[in-house]
């Protein structure tokens, strides 16, 4: 969901407390949100969307640039609170979680997330993907799903570029493996 | 909402320019459109290295499963949550400002003359306390104790000296006019302020003898009383008729003081102090016509000054 060429009187109206800017901010960044959070595993991921949420509206005044500045910023926003949400459950970042975490978190969509995430599923990506590492998946959800470049990724992981392509690597490298070896199982 | 939030806010200001210069296909949305060859990673990263075939192939499937908007509930949740976090900023901020404005400039003349009354308030009292204990610079000293003396308060001068003390220093330079002869009839009348009832004659009969020797040089007296202390030589330069008089301008007190503000010659044990002791002595004596001669006492300095003078006359 993108504003679009209102972004920027939106974002005016959003940083004067601007109830309907705040729904139409809400409206374009929460899926974005709440799929970066599921990916990540995060059971209770509505409760730690709802946090970022707030990060946003209270540093909203603060913000300058432009919805593609934005969208970045909202991800950085959420990197964080789940750092936050991973230190407080005390789960190490470097611990991959089993696909069952990873389809709690999708949970049951409606029809055709549902037909998507078996997909998923029955490919054995998902399982490929919950092995990963927070880091890698992270990395691999904002390359893949969001589009985002390996400068854009460095600044939302506050990562270096180096650390970002060769997390990128590891992750691309490490669901072949687990793709190929499903396959021989097969 | 930490710190770290907070300093990210600006740095997403390079978004755009970044995602400008790096996509050159803005209207491809996936990976198997091409977007990883044209934002340059493939050539970086060696290409398929990155995402394998399988990834890409499922990335529609991964934004279906994944990016799905928050439920109803959970949806009016969030934005309640936003909207009691939000900054509550009212859209027209010029009411607020005005009222500042207006605040400030009501009450900035009551407090301009207050801060100037205080200041003036402080100024003078600290002013006149160091005047009074002396303490200002010579030039300073000198101005606080003219205005003081113009407002009837005793403030010392550079010199230390109060100008009521000071108005009986001066005459001294007249009677150091007449010299020596007086110098010596200026004794008594010094001696006879010990006594006041004795000294109001005494002085009048001493001063008969030196009026008479002033008579003569009483005119020579005027002139150095110029150069000398011009309050000094006023009576004898308007010719005083009291100080025609022998009493008067012979009175010893005048020409008394000149010989005894010549301490050397006359009884410098007396008169010798210039300051303090004999002013006050001869205060008493001027109101018996000889109290000048107190004054010559302390303008010892001034009565050679008039001396040397009256010798010229």
């Amino acid at each position: 969901m993108v504003i679009g060429e209102e972004f920027p009187s939106v974002l005016r109206a959003a940083q004067r407390g601007d109830g309907a800017a705040l729904e139409r901010i809400y409206s374009a960044s929460a899926p974005r949100v709440l799929g970066f959070l599921r990916s990540q595993g995060i059971s209770d991921h509505e409760d730690v969307a709802g946090e970022v949420f707030v990060s946003i509206v209270r540093d909203l005044p603060r913000f300058t640039g432009d919805e593609d500045a934005f969208r970045g910023w909202v991800f950085t926003i959420a990197q964080r609170r789940l750092v936050d949400e991973r230190r407080r459950r005390g789960r190490r970042p470097e611990e991959p979680f089993e696909q069952g975490d990873l389809v709690r978190a999708v949970g049951s969509g409606p029809t055709v997330e549902s037909e998507a995430l078996e997909r998923l599923r029955t490919s054995g990506l998902l399982d490929a993907i919950a092995r990963l590492t927070p880091d890698q998946r992270a990395v691999l959800y904002l390359r893949a799903v969001e589009d985002l470049s390996v400068p854009e990724i460095s600044r939302v992981l506050e990562k270096p570029e180096s650390a970002v392509k060769a997390l990128l690597r590891r992750a691309s490298a490490a669901m072949s493996r687990q793709m190929a070896a499903q396959g021989g199982e097969d | 909402m930490g710190p770290d939030d907070r300093r990210g806010t600006s740095e997403w200001s390079w978004w755009a320019a970044s995602r400008r210069r790096v996509v050159s296909n803005p209207e491809s949305t996936s990976m198997s459109e091409g977007v990883s060859e044209e934002r340059g990673l493939l050539e970086v990263e060696g290409g398929v290295a990155e995402l394998n075939d399988e990834l890409r192939d499922a990335v529609p499937d991964l934004r279906a499963a994944f990016v799905r908007p928050a439920a109803p509930d959970i949806a009016a949740e969030h934005l309640a949550r936003m909207k009691d976090a939000a900054p509550v900023v009212p859209f027209t901020a010029a009411p607020a400002l005005s009222r500042r404005r207006v605040g400030a400039a009501e009450p900035s003349w009551a407090r301009r003359a207050l801060v100037a009354a205080s200041a003036l308030v402080v100024g003078a009292v600290g002013v006149g306390g160091l005047g009074m204990a002396g303490a200002l610079p010579g030039p300073v000293q000198d101005t606080v104790a003219d205005i003081g003396e113009r407002l009837g308060l005793d403030i010392p001068d550079s010199h230390g000296v109060v100008p009521g003390d000071e108005g009986d220093d001066t005459p001294a330079e007249a009677p150091g006019v007449t010299g020596e002869t007086p110098g010596q009839q200026g004794e008594t009348p010094g001696q006879l302020d010990q006594t006041p009832a004795n000294g109001a004659e005494p002085p009048g009969q001493v001063g008969a003898t030196p009026g008479q020797s002033e008579s003569t040089p009483g005119q020579s007296g005027s002139a150095p009383g110029q150069s000398g202390n011009p309050a000094a030589t006023a009576p004898a330069q308007s010719g005083d008729p009291s100080a025609t008089a022998p009493g008067q301008s012979g009175n010893p007190s005048e020409t008394a003081p000149g010989s005894s503000g010549n301490p050397s010659e006359t009884a410098p044990g007396q008169f010798g102090d210039p300051g303090a002791t004999a002013p006050v002595e001869s205060g008493t004596q001027g109101q018996g016509g000889q109290g000048q001669g107190g004054q010559g006492q302390s303008g010892q300095g001034q009565g050679n000054q008039g001396q040397g003078q009256g010798n010229q006359g």
